[in-house]
This record gives structure tokens, sequence and C-alpha cells, in this order.
């Protein structure tokens, strides 16, 4: 009983939010329902005691994620430019979508995630061959975020330096092509000047 | 055995085994209504002591008429709070507005769920203690985004603003030196770090060597940022934007902003605790380890000791000026972050050197003792 609640409320919580994302007619508050899914996943993952990784999904997506689409909806104005027609085939569309070939784009995509989520979830064995599923590091009474460490430390280290390093390179060249460039520094000047 | 308030209980009452789904439950949501009372009667005697200390600070007498010392002030205003009108301005985004607040003392009180208060005194002794409360405190953020973007208000947008960038910047060197600690208690469990250190100063992480003594100042400043107090309570600065990101609420809305701050900067000093000044430890005097009566004494040493710092937190703010944006933003990525990773690799160079050892321990190894 206690053990199928939390998968239920995560569930629940991820469908809800994903039902009224879609439904929403403003793009604000899609943005919060889309918070609302990333807290579920969240759940989810700490209803299967991972808890590192469900804290890394609240800290990344909940925090980091949302934060950054506020933030990319406020400076592009928001919901003021999307107009609505009350044609049926138009309320058929998501909201958030502009014409039909957008439609059938996001259509063609997600059934090709949906087939691969079925795939790799039913049909091949991919996860019940993996050396380090919940299952078997609950049998051996491991802290499963030690074990992490571990595989992270050790075995994937080159690939945990190398995704470090790439987050490096995107860091510098984001800023340095937020930085001012020299001709906007002298105008600047010349306005002080001006004065 | 894992140690929380649950596994406490049980050892005394064995025989509910039977019912353990129900018993737990029970245990669980008790504990958890007891945080969140005790909480927020903090936060309510924290607005008392603000205004009692800044009192003392500028020569003045403060609040006094309201029981004895003027200490029944916050419940008065509490009860002014509830019975005042409910205004939502015209034009403002109704669910978001109405939400905000919420989501801000809702991921609150969600950072409650790891701090050790005793050894069993804890609802839920997760190996990633540190790195979920830090976590946390971006949730806050889109809180008080949210609730600036959805006022409908220049003011409040600003304030939400301005927030919102602080919190995320301010993030990076606090993270970074908690790590320093993580790094030498090998282990982001709060319980853990707590265990690594003893019940005297010269046993805590603030003392165990240089570079943990610099972390714990870049800590503090860092936090106090994180949590909007002054010198650095930019998003609510009252000469510049009114109010900040709660210029439209009022009533019973704004007191819950208000209350999330105040238990914020609680769980922040808590954290503080945690990694620098020893936590929950306490003498044992022979007795055993889960026995009733030292619970009490750890989670006391644990309140006294975030108290104290909650009370330089106030001190702080009474004291210094506040600053501009571009000083805040310089403060952060200019010396905050540089001394914060300088920390890091220093500690584990020592740790490398001294085998981690702390400066009391090889001192004393020096003298031969």
């Amino acid at each position: 009983m206690f053990e199928f609640f939390w998968p239920l409320m995560a569930s629940g919580l991820v469908l809800a939010g994903i039902s009224l994302l879609c439904f929403s007619r403003n793009i604000v508050h899609s943005c919060f329902y889309l918070f609302l899914v990333f807290i579920g996943i969240g759940l989810a993952y700490l209803s299967l005691q991972l808890d590192f990784l469900a804290v890394t999904q609240l800290v990344v997506y909940g925090g980091g994620v949302v934060m950054i689409l506020l933030f990319a909806i406020m400076l592009t104005g928001g919901n003021e430019q999307t107009s609505f027609s009350k044609n049926i085939l138009n309320k058929l569309q998501a909201p958030l979508m502009g014409n039909l070939k957008q439609t059938a784009l996001a259509l063609i995509v997600s059934f090709i995630f949906l087939g691969a989520l079925v795939y790799f979830l039913f049909i091949s064995d991919y996860f019940s061959m993996m050396p380090f599923s919940p299952q078997t590091i609950r049998e051996n009474q491991e802290s499963l975020t030690f074990s992490l460490g571990m595989i992270l430390g050790k075995q994937h280290i080159f690939i945990f330096e190398f995704s470090s390093l790439l987050l490096l390179g995107a860091l510098i060249v984001a800023a340095a092509i937020s930085r001012p460039e020299k001709e906007e520094k002298e105008s600047v000047k010349i306005q002080e000047e001006i004065l | 055995m894992e140690k929380n308030i649950f596994t406490y209980i049980q050892q005394y009452y064995p025989d509910f085994i039977l019912l353990e789904w129900p018993f737990a439950f029970l245990v669980f949501f008790l504990f958890a209504f007891l945080i969140i009372n005790v909480l927020a009667i903090v936060a309510g005697l924290a607005t008392y002591a603000e205004r009692k200390i800044s009192a003392d600070i500028q020569a003045r007498i403060g609040p006094n008429r309201v029981g004895p010392y003027g200490l029944l002030q916050f419940l008065a205003d509490g009860v002014k709070m509830i019975l005042k009108e409910d205004i939502i301005p015209e034009g403002v985004d109704k669910l978001l507005f109405k939400l905000a607040p919420l989501l801000c003392l809702i991921g609150v009180f969600f950072s409650t769920l790891v701090l050790p208060f005793s050894e069993f005194f804890v609802l839920f002794n997760s190996d990633v203690g540190v790195f979920y409360l830090l976590g946390l405190s971006t949730l806050i953020g889109v809180g008080i985004f949210l609730g600036g973007y959805s006022s409908n208000s220049k003011w409040s947008l600003l304030g939400g603003m301005r927030s919102a960038s602080q919190i995320v910047s301010y993030e990076i060197p606090m993270t970074i030196v908690a790590l320093t600690i993580v790094l030498l208690g090998q282990g982001l469990s709060l319980s853990h770090l707590t265990s690594k250190q003893g019940i005297f100063p010269w046993n805590w992480y603030l003392f165990h060597n240089p570079f943990t003594f610099i972390s714990f100042f870049v800590y503090f400043v860092a936090g106090l940022a994180e949590t909007n107090r002054a010198p650095f309570d930019l998003p609510e600065a009252e000469s510049e934007l009114v109010s900040g990101y709660h210029t439209e609420y009022s009533g019973m809305r704004f007191a819950f902003f208000a209350l999330a701050e105040y238990i914020e900067v609680f769980v922040l000093c808590a954290l503080a605790v945690v990694l620098f000044l020893g936590g929950n430890n306490a003498p044992s005097f022979g007795l055993d380890p889960s026995h009733l009566f030292l619970q009490f004494l750890q989670t006391l040493i644990f309140f006294l000791k975030t108290f104290l710092l909650y009370y330089i937190v106030i001190w702080v703010r009474w004291t210094l000026p506040r600053l501009r944006v571009d000083q805040l933003m310089s403060l952060c990525w200019k010396y905050l972050t540089p001394i914060a990773l300088f920390n890091l690799v220093g500690c584990a160079i020592w740790i490398w050197i001294f085998k981690g050892k702390s400066i009391g321990q090889i001192c004393l190894s020096f003298f031969g003792l």
C-alpha cells in the first residue's frame, strides 16, 4: 500500500501537469505546469530510491531550465504576440504551435520518442542487463549515491571530465558572446562626454 | 540501520510492527507537523528579535507593549495579517499571483526534511542532504520570480528579476564551498558530516584547516545573498523598488513571503552549523547514544548554535548599508567564486599532504603528545 502511494502520486502529478501544459492558453502558465511535471519526475525517481537523481532533476530542470524558460518568455514578450482564431482546426492544434506543418512535425517527433520508449521498456531487455540496476544495488545493501560516485570516479572518469570540459567551453563562449563590443564602449564614452 | 524518527520510536514500541505503514505514517506526520509549527514560531520570534535587536543597535526601545517585553508582538502582527483585506490588483495573472507565495513557503518547508536536529530526530536521513538543501533554494527563487512577474507592476518585476539573478549567481560560490566540506567529510549526508566532527570547537570543520576557516565566511556571505538579507536585500530595496517582488501583496499572502524568508534564514544557519560548527554533537555522559535525554540535549545544542548565527545575520543587517547591483555581481563573480575555487583546491592539497589531519592534530603530534 505505502510503496504504491508515491509512484501513483508522481505519475498523477506528471500526467496532470502535462495535460494542463498542453491545453493551457497562457505560455507562462504552461511554464509553471512544466515545473510541476519536473517535480513529478523527481518524485518518481525518489520512489525508486534514487535520491541523487531526484535531487539532480530538481536542481537542473526544476530550478535551472524553468528559470531560463521564464526569462526567455519574459524577454521575448510572452503571450501577447500569439493570437488564436476560433475555428475548430486551430483549437485541435496545440495552442502554442503555429500552423499545421509544425503540428505534424511535433506529432512525428513525439511518436518516434514513444516508439523508442516502448522498445526499450517492453521489447528489448536493455535494462535488465545493466550491471548497476537499482535492484542489484539494493540487494548488495550499498548506498546508491556511493556506488554512483565510485562508477563516475573510476569507470567513467574520462566521460565525466570530458563533459565538464564541454560545459566549461560553453561557459567561456557564452561569456565571450555576451561581452559588450568595443564600438558600444566608445559610444558610451561619447555619451558620457556629452553629459 | 537507518537513523530517523521512525526507527527511534520503533525501538520503544516493537509490537507495532504488524501495523507498520499506518504507524509510520502517523509518526512522520506528527513529527513533520511539530517541525513546521516550531519553525513557524521561530520565524515569528525572529521578526520580534529583528525589531528588538535593531532597536538596541539604534538606541531605541523597540516593541514593548504586547505581553512581557513585547514578546507577543508577533502574534498580534499575525492576527492583523489574517484580518487584512486580501487585495488582488487588476491585471495580475491570478493563478500565478496566488501560487507564488505558496511555492516559496512549500519550498522552504521541504528543506526542513533533512535537517538533523539530533542523531535520531530527523525526518529523512538522505544520502544527498547537502545537495538537496542547496538545490531547494533555486525552487524558492522560482517562487519569488513568479511572484514578481505575475504582479503586473514594474517594481515587482524588477525585484523578481534581481532576486532570480542574485540567487542563481550566489548558488555557485555556496555550492563550491559546501563541496570543500564534502571533500573533507567524504559524504553528502548531513548526519554523516555531523558524526565526523566532535563536541569541542577544535574538532569542528571550521578550525580543521585555514581553507575551511575562509570557506565559512564565504558560505556566510553567499548565504546572506541567497536569502536576500541585508546588505544584499536588493530585490526588496525600499528606496528604489517600493518593496520589491511583494509590492502588490497584502495580508496573509505577504505574510507567507515574510515567513518563507525568515525560515529560509534559519535553514541556512542550520546548514552552516552542520557543515562548519559541529552540528548536533553533544557530550554523552556515558549514556546509551539513543537515550531520550541525549536526543533533547543534542536538539538544544543544535538550536543554540543556529540561533547564535541567526543573531549575527540580524546584526549584520542593521550594521551594513546596501550594495549596488553591479557591486553585488562583482563581489560574487570576481571575489567569492575565485576564493571558493582556491579553497577547494587548497583543501584537496591539505588532505593529500597531511592525510586528512586537522591543524590541531598536527600541532599535537608536533609537540610529541
